[in-house]
């Protein structure tokens, strides 16, 4: 993966979007760029909305649906995203994104996140051989720990391939809202570049301790599940959008809800996945315009309560 | 524990209804048209067993075997493992099932075993399976909109092959057949749960010939229990 600075920011001759101090800055960006936000610990700066593959690129042989997820892909490219995540639990997804980036020529402003999955200590650096292979790069940009498990034997070993300059950044992740309190402890007590875990408008609990611990200490964040899996759209689409969202740009209650996310000043990228390319656009839309302030998220939240 | 007990039911499905659909087509595209020969061969058995050939039970249970190491190859390692890494630790059970079956339709063979005699229900209890095993999932595909091109086919998926094994074994007049039931019942369970995950009407079919299966068995041994008491 690419180290220096982004290709698609000096093509376009764009000045650098700022990182957002605080919550409800608007984006200083180009037009239709995303709003980049800096990792804490390098200063580099990502678009706040990458790309997750949780279940969408799990499509195994099949020629058609692989195809389609590379379009996925491009889209997310061509608008402006970088990060896509992904995880050996997730069936044939690396494979696909191998696929993806090979059929794209290897876009170098792709930023490759992956995890550790697997009990067994020795199996990690493994792991990470067979990770790197299925997307077809020399080296990875961050490997995360996927859901602690055996998290300080592969934290070791992660910390030696970063220390080998192999992979970039250091992570560990949770999803749904499991194990806050042993990852807070793992926040405190080890140096950590990223940590992702489950933040939309319904889990709100990483705000009390996880997400102002990660600003106090200098951790990037990656949010997963902003959708839920789709069933916030599902459960809200039948609604009327808050007379606000206009006020924020938002269209959709998609780019409500992930507006809501990635206008928290600690979150620097939400991973949404998707099968569709107007999807995909979609959200990089919403990363593209104003962001609600402290009071509009909170009457986003008490919106969405009286649903 | 600790590994493990943070995730649900939910966490191990790993594909969408589409992905899972479109596993059938592409299965269905490569193996044409030996899916009839398939079918063809389960109706000539069921045949057969509706006849109580004496070579009904052992004929039965080497199709049987050879559909499960066919669905070893081309379903859990051909296919299912590339969406569902537990493909990758499933594909042994269904060898050993394969395996099993071909060694009770040798010892049936050898030793003549016949079909046990079933009181009227519980023969129809067990013909249930056999028959839904055989037709009911290409029906099902059409009748759902999916496709007869979706549908899932007696030896090369796993459904309708565990489905139908239940019910040919519920006919073996031995305690082998709960042996034998272990792991296309299990199978049935998994199925069953993961087409309800995926909210698919169907999810309820191979669960209830299961059932239907075991019941068939059970109303035979408590029917031959009687009859030796009597």
């Amino acid at each position: 993966m690419r180290v220096g600075r982004r290709g698609f920011l000096q093509g376009a001759g764009a000045v650098a979007a700022f990182g957002v101090a605080g919550i409800g800055r608007p984006a200083v960006a180009a037009a239709n760029d995303p709003l980049l936000r800096a990792i804490p610990s390098t200063g580099e700066k990502l678009p706040v909305v990458g790309l997750g593959s949780w279940i969408t690129f799990n499509v195994g042989n099949d020629p058609v649906l692989l195809d389609e997820s590379a379009d996925v892909v491009s889209t997310f490219f061509a608008n402006g995203g970088r990060m896509i995540d992904s995880s050996p639990m997730y069936g044939s997804s690396q494979n696909t994104i191998g696929y993806a980036l090979k059929k794209l020529g290897y876009p170098d402003n792709s930023f490759a996140a992956d995890k550790i999955w697997t009990a067994s200590p020795g199996e990690g650096p493994e792991q990470f051989a067979q990770t790197r292979s299925l997307w077809g790069v020399e080296r990875m940009d961050l490997m995360q720990i996927h859901n602690l498990l055996s998290w300080r034997e592969h934290l070791d070993m992660l910390n030696g391939l970063k220390a080998a300059g192999r992979i970039r950044y250091v992570g560990i992740t949770t999803s749904h809202g499991r194990r806050h309190q042993e990852l807070e402890r793992i926040m405190t007590e080890h140096p950590l570049d990223f940590v992702q875990l489950t933040y939309n408008v319904m889990d709100r609990e990483p705000e009390q301790r996880l997400l102002p611990l990660a600003r106090e200490r200098g951790i990037a964040v990656i949010v997963n599940r902003p959708y839920r899996r789709g069933e916030l759209i599902s459960r809200f689409s039948g609604e009327a959008l808050p007379p606000f969202a206009e006020d924020i740009g938002a269209t959709s209650w998609a780019q409500l809800l992930l507006k809501f996310i990635i206008a928290h000043p600690a979150v620097t990228c939400a991973i949404p996945a998707t099968t569709k390319t107007e999807h995909v656009k979609e959200n990089l839309e919403a990363a593209a315009g104003p962001l609600p302030d402290a009071a509009t998220r909170q009457k986003i939240i008490d919106y969405v309560d009286q649903l | 524990m600790q590994t493990w007990s943070g995730y649900s039911l939910s966490d191990f499905l790993l594909f969408s209804p589409r992905v899972y659909e479109r596993l059938f087509v592409l299965l269905n595209q490569d193996l044409w048209p030996v899916q009839a020969a398939f079918i063809a061969t389960g109706l000539a058995i069921i045949l057969l067993v509706r006849r109580r050939h004496s070579l009904a039970l052992p004929l039965g249970l080497l199709a049987l075997s050879l559909a499960w190491a066919n669905v070893t190859i081309v379903f859990f390692l051909g296919r299912y493992q590339a969406i569902n890494w537990l493909g990758t630790y499933l594909a042994p059970f269904a060898m050993v099932q394969a395996a099993g079956l071909l060694l009770l339709a040798i010892a049936t063979w050898r030793r003549g075993v016949l079909l046990r005699p079933m009181p009227h229900v519980a023969l129809w209890l067990a013909l249930i399976p056999l028959l839904l095993g055989l037709l009911a999932y290409p029906a099902v595909a059409v009748l759902s909109g999916r496709g007869i091109e979706a549908g899932q086919v007696i030896a090369t998926a796993a459904d309708p092959t565990a489905v139908a094994t239940l019910g040919l074994l519920a006919f073996v007049p031995s305690r082998l057949r709960w042996l034998g039931m272990i792991i296309p019942a299990a199978w049935c369970g998994f199925t069953g749960l993961t087409l309800w995950l995926l909210e698919r009407p169907d999810a309820i079919i191979a669960p209830l010939a299961a059932a239907s299966a075991l019941l068939a068995a059970t109303l035979s041994v408590r029917s031959a229990s009687q009859a030796n008491a009597d």
